[in-house]
């Protein structure tokens, strides 16, 4: 890569879920979407409009005390590789590819913030959280919501909320997503059956990628459903509460498993670790589904020498543009980059073992 | 991980179809979700009957401040504007209404004449705050769950989540001056 980068040094140093400790719950995301009176949205908006909005919204951003160094990066000035780090980092469902002049983001040195301006409302921010302290987490993104509004008038109607560009976020605008893993509740044919029973009705399940009902790397995300019609605290209560059952019918099949493991389940953690320790060739969905049985075997005790946290970051890590970073070379061949990823995840497995 | 879609690429909804079509040699794949009008398009070369109906008697539907359709709309795009609320606001509600969007329990007042006003969360003149006892509230539900399930062990792992919320307060009242 690049010697000259624009984003912090925490970036590179720290992948978000570095912290967490509950390795059935690494983190939550939590999303606010704003949109400023007098303003079209967006979609609607011309260049220089979008540069102007950029521009005030972020000399109120980078002066906020909740945020730590925050910059402004204006998308023209981001190389697509930079975007993409940005894209990974923060888990994002849609692609900062095509984000151009009068676009830009606000990021800080905590790398858990970013603030998205002009891409699908005038502002987006997104808050991660990977210790459970929600309230902690919603009362920054609350009061730097609460700053901002001093500042510009937000779009607001006494019947439809806070309005957004996408109507189906209308209402408090606020999104939640709880990343759990549940490879347990997966394999057994369970989490059908533990969604129905265990998660409210406010609460929809989603996967990192693809076609739902197919979990990547093996986690569920729980998200609200609703963002008109309930207080911030339904959204919130409904959801910790359905997060906090559904990781709990999984614990008790790995408490299970522990007393009694599982052949089937061993094999598949066991194969999964002779696929990482053995290819040459890594595509990044075989990666996320491999190290989601390592991260169980871990906490089964089946594997020894690899830290849950260390399987967290490499999860991060094994995308693309952080592979790019990790091998200092930008590359777009897909081959070179499976080449490239499969000598990494050996490089970190290489001290671990699967006990018999 | 940008190696497939997650949303319909027409309206950014849930994939429910992949649409195939081959047109000499080459082809094309397209992910849509069931009610996808473009996918409607396709498959019968025309509009379903109540799109159709309804694409009829609001034809010519538009924001006067930004210029969006009612079409635009109805293929997924973004609204412009705040004003899209005011002029799109009856079509925004049957559509949360039909994707499921809204509460049930308030979805029956919807139809009234006086429908109850909706937005129930905060506005920008009165600030949220999430008291802990939210989380205490979510945890306490899950205790109750595992006692009745006879789960001790969960239940007592709870009961110490509940605890180190509780004395969380207590202890930074200790250390305040």
């Amino acid at each position: 890569m690049k010697e000259k980068k624009p984003l912090p040094k925490s970036f590179y140093s720290h992948t978000p879920w570095d912290e967490n400790t509950n390795p059935l719950w690494p983190a939550t995301s939590f999303y606010l979407h704003r949109n400023f009176k007098g303003n079209l949205f967006p979609s609607k908006l011309s260049e220089a409009q979008a540069s102007k909005l950029v521009e005030r919204l972020s000399q109120i951003m980078l002066k906020l005390q909740q945020l730590q160094n925050p910059i402004c990066l204006k998308a023209e000035e981001l190389a697509p590789m930079e975007k993409e780090f940005l894209y990974e980092h923060f888990l994002c469902r849609e692609t900062f590819q095509n984000t151009l002049k009068g676009q830009a983001f606000i990021i800080d040195d905590t790398a858990h913030f970013l603030g998205l301006l002009n891409v699908t409302d005038h502002l987006q921010m997104e808050l991660i959280d990977c210790k459970n302290k929600w309230e902690k987490a919603w009362s920054i993104l609350s009061d730097i919501d609460t700053a901002i509004g001093s500042n510009l008038e937000q779009s607001f109607s006494s019947k439809f909320g806070y309005l957004t560009s996408d109507p189906g976020k209308c209402g408090t605008g606020l999104s939640v997503m709880c990343y759990l893993h549940l490879p347990l509740l997966i394999q057994s044919g369970q989490l059908d059956e533990a969604l129905d029973t265990q998660a409210e009705e406010s609460v929809m399940a989603s996967s990192l990628q693809g076609p739902p009902g197919e979990y990547v790397g093996d986690f569920v995300i729980l998200q609200n459903k609703f963002t008109l019609g309930l207080t911030e605290e339904m959204i919130l209560r409904d959801l910790h509460m359905s997060a906090t059952k559904l990781t709990l019918a999984e614990q008790t099949l790995r408490d299970k498993c522990k007393k009694e493991p599982d052949l089937k389940i061993k094999d598949l953690v066991s194969r999964s670790f002779g696929l990482l320790i053995h290819s040459y060739q890594l595509q990044t969905k075989e990666v996320l589904d491999a190290l989601s049985k390592i991260k169980l075997g871990i906490d089964l005790g089946w594997i020894t020498g690899l830290s849950d946290s260390k399987i967290n970051e490499v999860f991060f890590t094994c995308q693309r543009a952080h592979i790019g970073f990790v091998f200092g070379e930008e590359s777009s061949d897909p081959q070179i980059v499976s080449g490239k990823r499969a000598e990494f995840i050996h490089n970190e497995l290489k001290n671990s073992k699967f006990v018999e | 991980m940008p190696d497939r879609p997650v949303e319909c690429s027409h309206c950014k909804k849930t994939i429910a179809v992949i649409y195939k079509e081959i047109i000499e040699d080459v082809v094309s794949c397209t992910h849509m979700c069931a009610e996808c009008p473009i996918l409607m398009q396709k498959m019968t070369g025309e509009l379903s009957d109540t799109k159709r109906k309804r694409s009829e008697t609001e034809m010519g539907l538009c924001c006067g401040s930004c210029g969006t359709t009612l079409e635009s709309i109805q293929t997924g795009n973004p609204l412009g504007c705040s004003e899209c609320y005011s002029v799109f606001g009856d079509l925004i509600m049957q559509e949360l209404v039909s994707l499921d969007m809204i509460p049930t329990r308030l979805q029956k007042g919807l139809g009234r004449k006086k429908s109850q006003p909706l937005h129930i969360g905060k506005s920008p003149s009165t600030p949220a705050q999430i008291p802990s006892s939210s989380r205490l509230t979510a945890l306490n539900e899950a205790l109750n769950d595992a006692l009745k399930k006879e789960n001790y062990e969960q239940a007592a792992w709870l009961r110490d989540q509940i605890k180190d919320l509780m004395d969380g307060p207590n202890e930074r009242k200790k250390t305040s001056p």
